[in-house]
């Protein structure tokens, strides 16, 4: 199954890495989108159909959770899994990731394994044509 | 505590360069700054970051522009000619928001510091000014291709 990314990171170099470490990992990409903050997510989401969002946490104009929060209010987008990527991983944070709904949490820096590994428990493992049934256990922080 | 700072910032500089960019270095503890001729570095790059909690403050990082080429070309997987200056100061941004974050999730879990939006400066005075008085939480580490500079500042 071909999916519809849209990955959101102020950083260029970091949202090419992310591009190539999906691509590598065997997801097969329909569409790939990109936005460099939730405010331009927003925008995107609401023109275009997406199946995750893979995003960082630290950014301008709105951040990674502000963004979690506007898709929690919209009926459209509010069951669309989130993975954030982020260099805050302390447990006040976690839990506030949590406690917004995002779907899985990475800390910076990364391995392409860690990515490849929480895609598969969201989406599925892109081996298995009849993909993966997300359970709660599944969305393990 | 800024000896604890200190070290806590060298071992996340080295986790986040050897993870992130496969980048191998080793510390110079007793480094001066002369002598490992900062000065005579071209097309230096400065990048500040404030932090703001149980520690208020700031870092900066110094990467000459030629490492961060490198960086940007291993990190990306494209040809050195086509890294752009926009790629560069990506690079730094993202270095110094990873080290930050890496350090204070390291020291103190249950502490929220709040990092702020990692930018580019220029200050002309800044090298002079370390020249003059080594900061106390500078940290000096050396790559294959030369040396990286972070420093990290606690307001009074």
């Amino acid at each position: 199954m071909a999916f519809n990314i849209l990955v959101v990171d102020d950083s260029l170099p970091m949202r090419k890495v992310i591009k190539k470490t999906i691509k590598a990992s065997g997801f097969s990409m329909a569409q790939y989108e990109e936005a460099s903050d939730g405010a331009e997510a927003l925008k995107i989401l609401n023109e275009k159909w997406i199946d995750i969002v893979v995003t960082d946490y630290n950014m301008p104009n709105m951040n990674g959770l502000e963004l979690v929060s506007e898709m929690k209010k919209n009926d459209l987008l509010k069951t669309i899994p989130v993975l954030v990527i982020t260099t805050e991983g302390g447990k006040a944070r976690v839990a506030e990731f949590k406690e917004k709904g995002v779907s899985g949490y990475i800390k910076k820096p990364f391995t392409p394994e860690e990515i490849r590994l929480k895609l598969n428990e969201i989406l599925g493992d892109p081996g298995n044509d009849e993909g993966t049934e997300i359970s709660d256990d599944s969305l393990d922080f | 505590m800024m000896k604890e700072l200190k070290s806590v910032m060298t071992a996340s500089i080295s986790e986040v360069l050897e993870t992130m960019f496969y980048m191998p270095l080793e510390f110079d503890e007793y480094g001066d700054v002369d002598r490992l001729g900062m000065l005579d570095i071209p097309d230096l790059r400065l990048c500040r970051l404030e932090f703001s909690g149980k520690f208020t403050g700031y870092f900066i990082m110094m990467i000459p522009e030629d490492i961060l080429v490198s960086m940007a070309s291993d990190f990306m997987g494209e040809d050195r000619h086509d890294i752009t200056r926009e790629h560069c100061d990506g690079i730094i941004k993202e270095t110094l928001n990873m080290v930050a974050g890496h350090m204070f999730s390291t020291m103190d879990d249950k502490s929220e510091i709040r990092l702020s939006i990692p930018e580019i400066f220029e200050d002309s005075k800044m090298i002079d000014t370390i020249k003059s008085s080594i900061p106390e939480g500078l940290v000096i580490a050396e790559s294959i291709e030369g040396y990286i500079f972070c420093m990290i500042c606690l307001n009074d």
